[in-house]
């Protein structure tokens, strides 16, 4: 474990949370924007993982997911992706396409695109919010998107940072249009040479 | 099939029960390293997630390419197996993250691929079959009881690698 980890102690956690809440406030404000739906966002669950429990973010390790990364540049580089399970990832693309509710089977090209996209926008409305806050540059590269097992995805997401045993803010995030939830998986994994300096930008010593 | 023994992220399993299945769940830039002696009827399988092992780390020699490859050798020998009767085969590598025009970045999984191919070389360890790189994740599992290993991938279902056992390997086999 490194030093960085160590020193996340529980008002550390609780700042962090609080980092967590507003930017993924902002993701789902924009996301509203955009779609022209009244979008209300909850946050049930945060938590910080250790890479190697990352499997226990999704129940099953070879359940169908998709996956926005993008990499995070700047004064705090890190790694931020959006995890939907299958059938929502299907339900977001139904609402973005303008489609009957439980019309998109199929996560091909198009819905990739769209999705990428919308991960995209979560993403960097999150990760302004925090920099904003914080008084940090964090801009971040283009996106990625896989749909693939769950397990393979995180465990690729986990293996993008050198340093693995080092933890990951994993902010649950369930996003409630009129019909049905659709629930996400924010991963936020700071570099361990970001996590002091996040830390510090929000007013705590590392 | 017999009793799933799973081999998380940078662990290492050996077993010498028939009964035992080993196996790492979605394996993404991972890579599964799968031994058997069919003679000794040991198995092992490790689960690479990087490259090179960081100095003085601490971390699990299974993180590792580069340790975890000898390291799974050692736990066979102790296990009774036999370096130069274990014939090896490999699943992973992938790269799952699909960027538009962009595929340099996140290439950890051929990374890995090459550095679990070395340590390889390093053991001269008898690699007969792999299924790397490429961009879907991977379930891989090995069979105590008759050294059989097989692939699961998303959309394409189950499918034998290989199985580790007998003579008749004179190459490398690949995936098609």
């Amino acid at each position: 474990m490194s030093v960085a980890t160590k020193a996340l102690d529980e008002l550390h956690v609780d700042a962090l949370r609080e980092v967590a809440n507003i930017g993924t406030g902002h993701a789902v404000t924009s996301l509203s924007t955009l779609t022209g739906q009244p979008f209300t966002m909850s946050v049930p669950s945060f938590g910080v993982v250790s890479l190697d429990q990352f499997a226990d973010v999704v129940g099953s390790l070879e359940e169908v997911a998709a996956a926005v990364y993008m990499p995070v540049e700047g004064d705090a580089c890190g790694h931020v992706a959006f995890l939907f399970p299958f059938d929502c990832a299907c339900r977001l693309c139904d609402l973005m396409l303008c489609r009957e509710l439980g019309e998109t089977k199929a996560l091909d090209e198009m819905e990739c695109s769209v999705l990428t996209e919308t991960g995209n926008i979560l993403i960097s409305a999150f990760l302004n919010a925090i920099a904003d806050m914080a008084d940090l540059r964090l801009p971040s590269a283009p996106p990625g998107i896989a749909v693939d097992m769950a397990g393979a995805i995180l465990a690729s997401l986990a293996a993008v940072s050198p340093a693995l045993g080092d933890h990951a803010l994993t902010i649950m995030t369930r996003l409630v249009d009129r019909e049905q939830p659709i629930e996400g998986v924010f991963l936020f994994i700071p570099e361990p040479a970001s996590l002091p300096t996040l830390l510090r930008a929000i007013g705590l010593d590392a | 099939m017999g009793r799933a023994i799973m081999v998380g992220m940078a662990e290492l399993k050996v077993t010498s029960d028939p009964d035992d299945v080993l196996v790492a769940l979605g394996l993404g830039s991972c890579i599964g390293v799968c031994a058997f002696d069919a003679e000794a009827g040991v198995a092992g399988m490790v689960h690479v997630v990087l490259p090179e092992s960081v100095e003085g780390s601490g971390d699990e020699p299974g993180k590792y390419a580069d340790t975890a490859v000898p390291a799974l050798f050692a736990a066979m020998r102790k296990a009774g197996a036999s370096p130069a009767r274990t014939l090896v085969a490999i699943a992973g590598g992938a790269q799952l993250f699909q960027f538009g025009g962009n595929v340099a970045r996140l290439d950890i999984g051929k990374r890995n691929a090459a550095a679990v191919q070395q340590a390889l070389r390093v053991q001269s360890a008898r690699l007969i079959a792999e299924d790397v790189g490429g961009t879907v994740g991977r379930t891989v599992s090995l069979r105590c009881a008759d050294g059989a290993v097989v692939v699961k991938t998303l959309g394409q279902g189950e499918r034998e690698l290989a199985t580790l056992a007998g003579r008749r390997f004179s190459q490398l086999a690949r995936a098609a």
